[in-house]
């Protein structure tokens, strides 16, 4: 009868479910986790040192350890630093890790405005909510979710880059022109090392450092962190008013709430299905869920400058990027972003192999990530909280000792990257050009989204067009990418077609 | 216009002629594919397009302030000291070297000779801690 | 933070692939009872952590290889042994960092086959005879791969279609210049096959299309592709190799199907060129004993490597015939890959 093997399978899946939470209700599994966890909201909010950064150099510590409890401390660290990676963004302007660069927009305008206490507690509410909105669709649509990532190839990869890349315009603010700009640059910069396709040098000057292009890091850091010390130095002798910096209140009110609401959820729908796409994560989604939010907003001028709704985006889509991630690694065994691909290693050494055959044949071990992912997000936005007032007591430090102490980190994450002085020098010179950059009113997002998108644009199309033998209108027979062209082109003329309205009805 | 939309706008200009330029010194691409040198010129070409819209126009919406120059002499020092402690760096004595450095940075900021030293100590020795033992990063 | 006496300002530090306090105990143990062997003097090799150069990114193949292997050997030798990755420019950054390091036995580095490479590719004037091998533990075959549900269910199917088509058959790779990539041209040499070379940024990637059946078939280590092959995703129709793989014991040979070609990726250790002889013994020694362990064993089989050991001489002999090897071809193919 087919109700009743409805009903056993149901019952089966029940007991999985509770095996899984079993395996990791464990005080030790747990205890792994909070170490985790707390690893992880260090290597995250300093800047320069990243969550992969945390999970590679933790891994061979679990290998003495059980799968369960291994498998904790590296998810923990990974949940761990993204939301993290929030803070510094928030209080200083300098993201601590690359998923975090929207939250800067936002987060850093509230803390001006003195309410440092809000952003990072909707920081922590949202990336708790984002995270957790992705793991319910890693347990429930984990397959199609699958092959939606696996429907992309390199036309596909090119669309959501070309798409990206649309919108410089609109994180540019005003100065769009400028902004445009930059992203030229950063595409340039980007070109820098070998052609993906014929492995033919460009602009390496002869030196062997340079092949494999730019560090991004270094420059994200260079740009951000130093780029911002030299921008406050230079400014300090304007009367500083704001010396005790206001924290204010933590918690958001209930219409606040309510307005973050639906930009979180949406955030968090982005967020899952750019991080399931490999080789796409968080940096990429939350700046596609806040320009998105921006579209959505009524009042769009309020974005990067202090908007709830763009915060609330942001920090969702790049811990929802976690949950896409984690579901194209359990289910097809391939990395959704460069953590993933290290806990892949960290599972093979436990005689673990991710994939259909887990997904299939080991389900409860399958929920018990899922019960490990919902803790780790409850815990991080406990400890995120908590933390709020005595991390934002950081704006109360005397600036010159926080900007030497921004330096310092800065250098030595840059060099400890990949072990190079050849980042040392890229983070300096990155900083010399943000902090000439922010003085022409450049902005630096376009920059920062070219160079993270560069490679991907131009070796994507090029593959495209091997694939479709040097054919660009057969590009077009492909559904996904017409979609992206489609959003794309609707968002480079998104300016113009406001304008024409903003001129039918004038504002005072 | 302002005078740093100028400076910017010929800048850009000049960066944009010289990716079209090396674009041609790259191999051409075989079967009417993209070869090395193409996006080199796509970049260049448009990033030359809106830098000449940005000499003509100036940004429109922009406020016509100059760029303020104050601070100079801050920001200088501290970039000069910042040079020195790059063409420095992996010269060994990391600990020594950087304590000085950041001493030096925090008397130049202003801070007291006392204050400086012990904090930038405090802090190198920190960072020194973390990283070097912490994560195994060589820092010499 | 403790003190030992005998580090004579040597930072303490932790290895990453041992347990923290464990690998502080060891080491202190092994310092006091250096300092008791020697009042505290020069003692005799080796007197401190050794540093291992990794070419790679940290969580791959080399990496785990290395960390594993250093892990293992350091309770031979008594003091750590910590890694340190320095990837760019496939791997010759790395090379050329250790090859300037004293050759004082404290900086060494792992070698993997692109240490034969990288003079061929133009990346760094360096191969394995300017530096001092000390041994190879590993070596991993490529595996030619198609997607679960192509047409091809044989190599020879797939090798009549490419020889036919003539450039109608899609061919993933590793990226131009990696080994992957050389085995392929390597088959268009030895067969008169001909592909549409499709460069990815690594094996992962190239696999990743296979899957989702964007490009048709690709090449890459046995160890890359034996998860999905298992999966179901991925259909291995060959092994370029002499003998037939232990994870992939179906897949026939090259060589059994009369193409005696391929060319594997391998895994050893090196240090600066000109190092003495009985440190170079002593580390090959307890790489040796390292080797002989379960735990390398299990790695290998886990990751489609097979276990195989050359001393110092050995090696040298397999490297340098490498090195003349990518010499040769490497010009050869790359005209022919048109690149």
């Amino acid at each position: 009868m087919p109700g009743s093997d409805f009903r056993s399978e149901v019952r089966a899946l029940i007991a999985e479910i509770l095996a899984g939470l079993a395996a990791i209700l464990d005080w030790q599994v747990l205890g792994f986790l909070a170490v985790g966890v707390s690893l992880g909201a260090v290597f995250g909010s300093l800047p320069g040192l990243t969550a992969t950064m945390g999970v590679a150099v933790l891994t061979p510590l679990t290998f003495w350890v059980s799968a369960e409890q291994g498998l904790a401390m590296l998810l923990g660290i990974y949940c761990g630093a993204i939301p993290a990676g929030g803070i510094p963004a928030i209080l200083i302007n300098v993201p601590g890790t690359p998923a975090s660069i929207a939250t800067t927009w936002d987060g850093y305008a509230l803390t001006r405005k003195g309410s440092a206490g809000l952003a990072l507690g909707v920081n922590a509410i949202a990336s708790a909510v984002g995270q957790l909105t992705s793991i319910m669709f890693l347990a429930f649509l984990a397959f199609p979710i699958a092959r939606f990532a696996l429907q992309f190839g390199p036309a596909e990869y090119f669309g959501l880059a070309l798409l990206g890349i649309s919108l410089m315009a609109g994180v540019s603010g005003r100065h769009v022109i400028k902004g445009m700009l930059a992203g030229m640059l950063g595409l340039a910069l980007a070109l820098v090392g070998l052609d993906p396709m014929t492995a033919y040098p460009r602009y390496t000057f002869g030196m062997s450092e340079f092949l494999d292009g730019i560090s991004f890091v270094p420059v994200m850091i260079g740009l951000f962190g130093l780029g911002e010390v030299l921008i406050q130095i230079s400014e300090r002798h304007k009367a500083r008013k704001s010396a005790s910096a206001e924290i204010g209140r933590i918690l958001p009110s209930a219409p606040e709430a309510r307005t973050m609401a639906g930009a979180t959820f949406s955030g968090a729908t982005v967020g899952t299905m750019v991080g399931a796409i490999p080789a796409a994560g968080g940096d990429i989604g939350s700046v596609i869920a806040w320009e998105q939010a921006r579209r959505a907003s009524k009042d769009k001028d309020s974005f990067g400058k202090g908007s709830l709704r763009g915060l609330a985006a942001s920090c969702s889509a790049c811990n929802a990027a976690i949950g896409g991630a984690m579901t194209t690694m359990l289910t097809l065994g391939i990395p959704g972003d460069a953590v993933s691909a290290i806990l892949i290693g960290a599972l093979l050494i436990h005689g673990i192999q991710p994939g259909p055959l887990l997904f299939a044949g080991n389900q409860s071990f399958v929920f018990s990530i899922v019960f490990l992912l919902v803790f780790a997000s409850l815990l991080i936005m406990a400890v995120g909280l908590l933390g709020a007032r005595p991390l934002a007591r950081i704006l109360n430090i005397p600036p010159p000792w926080l900007w030497t102490g921004i330096v310092l980190f800065g250098t030595v994450g840059a060099y400890a990257l990949n072990n190079a002085t050849v980042d040392v020098w890229a983070m300096y010179a990155a900083g010399l050009a943000g902090f000439l950059f922010r003085k022409a009113r450049i902005p630096l997002g376009p920059l920062v989204l070219g160079l993270i998108l560069g490679p991907m644009m131009e070796s994507n199309l090029r593959r495209a067009l091997i694939l479709s033998r040097g054919d660009w209108l057969g590009l077009l027979t492909r559904p996904i990418l017409l979609v992206f062209l489609a959003a794309t082109v609707l968002s480079l003329l998104w300016p113009l077609i406001r304008r024409k309205l903003a001129s039918t009805n004038p504002q005072p | 216009m302002t005078r740093a939309d100028s400076i910017a706008g010929g800048a850009f200009l000049a960066v944009g002629l010289a990716l079209v330029a090396s674009g041609w010194t790259f191999p051409p691409g075989v079967g009417g594919l993209p070869g090395a040198g193409f996006f080199p010129q796509a970049i260049g070409g448009l990033m030359g397009l809106l830098a000449v819209g940005l000499l003509l126009k100036g940004e429109s919406g922009g406020e016509d302030r100059r760029p303020e120059m104050s601070g100079t002499r801050q920001v200088a020092g501290t970039a000069a000291l910042l040079f020195a402690y790059l063409l420095l760096w992996g010269t060994g004595f990391f600990a020594v070297r950087t304590a000085v450095f950041l001493a030096l940075l925090l008397r130049f900021l202003g801070q007291g000779w006392l204050s400086a030293t012990g904090y930038s100590a405090a802090l190198t020795a920190f960072v020194f801690l973390a990283f070097s033992m912490g994560l195994n990063v060589s820092l010499e | 933070m403790p003190e030992t006496g005998a580090s004579e300002g040597d930072p303490l530090r932790y290895n990453h692939a041992s347990p923290v306090v464990v690998a502080r105990l060891r080491w202190i143990l092994a310092a006091c009872a250096l300092l008791a062997a020697c009042g505290g003097a020069e003692g005799p090799y080796p007197a401190k952590e050794i540093r291992l150069i990794v070419q790679a990114a940290p969580g791959g193949t080399s990496d785990t290889v290395s960390r594993v292997m250093g892990s293992l050997a350091e309770s031979r030798l008594g003091v750590p042994i910590v890694c340190e990755n320095k990837p760019g420019a496939s791997g010759a950054l790395a090379f050329s960092y250790v090859a300037r390091r004293p050759a004082d036995g404290y900086t060494i580095g792992h070698a993997p086959v692109e240490i034969a490479i990288v003079r061929s590719l133009g990346y760094a004037d360096l191969g394995p005879s300017d530096v001092s091998l000390i041994c190879m533990v590993s070596k991993t075959a490529p595996a030619l791969v198609v997607s679960a549900s192509s047409p091809w269910r044989t190599f020879e199917e797939f090798l009549e279609a490419a020889v036919r088509e003539r450039g109608g058959i899609v061919m993933a790779n590793s990226g131009i210049g990696s080994i992957w990539h050389f085995n392929i041209l390597l088959m268009e040499q030895g067969t008169g096959a001909r592909f549409t070379h499709l460069p990815y940024g690594g094996s992962t990637p190239a696999l990743v299309s296979v899957i989702g059946e964007h490009s048709d078939a690709a090449v890459a280590g046995v160890g890359e592709v034996v998860s999905h092959v298992q999966a179901g995703k991925l259909r291995a129709l060959a092994v370029f190799d002499a003998a037939r793989s232990g994870v992939l014991p179906d897949v026939p040979t090259s060589h059994e199907l009369g193409f005696p070609i391929g060319a594997p990726a391998w895994s050893g250790f090196f240090g600066p060129g000109g190092m003495q002889e009985n440190q170079v013994e002593l580390l090959a020694g307890a790489f040796e004993a390292a080797f002989g362990t379960e735990e390398w064993a299990k790695l290998c089989r886990e990751r489609g490597m097979e276990a195989l050991f050359l001393d110092k001489d050995g090696f040298a002999e397999f490297a340098n015939q490498q090195q003349r090897f990518f010499e040769r071809e490497i010009p050869k193919l790359l005209r022919l890959g048109g690149a």
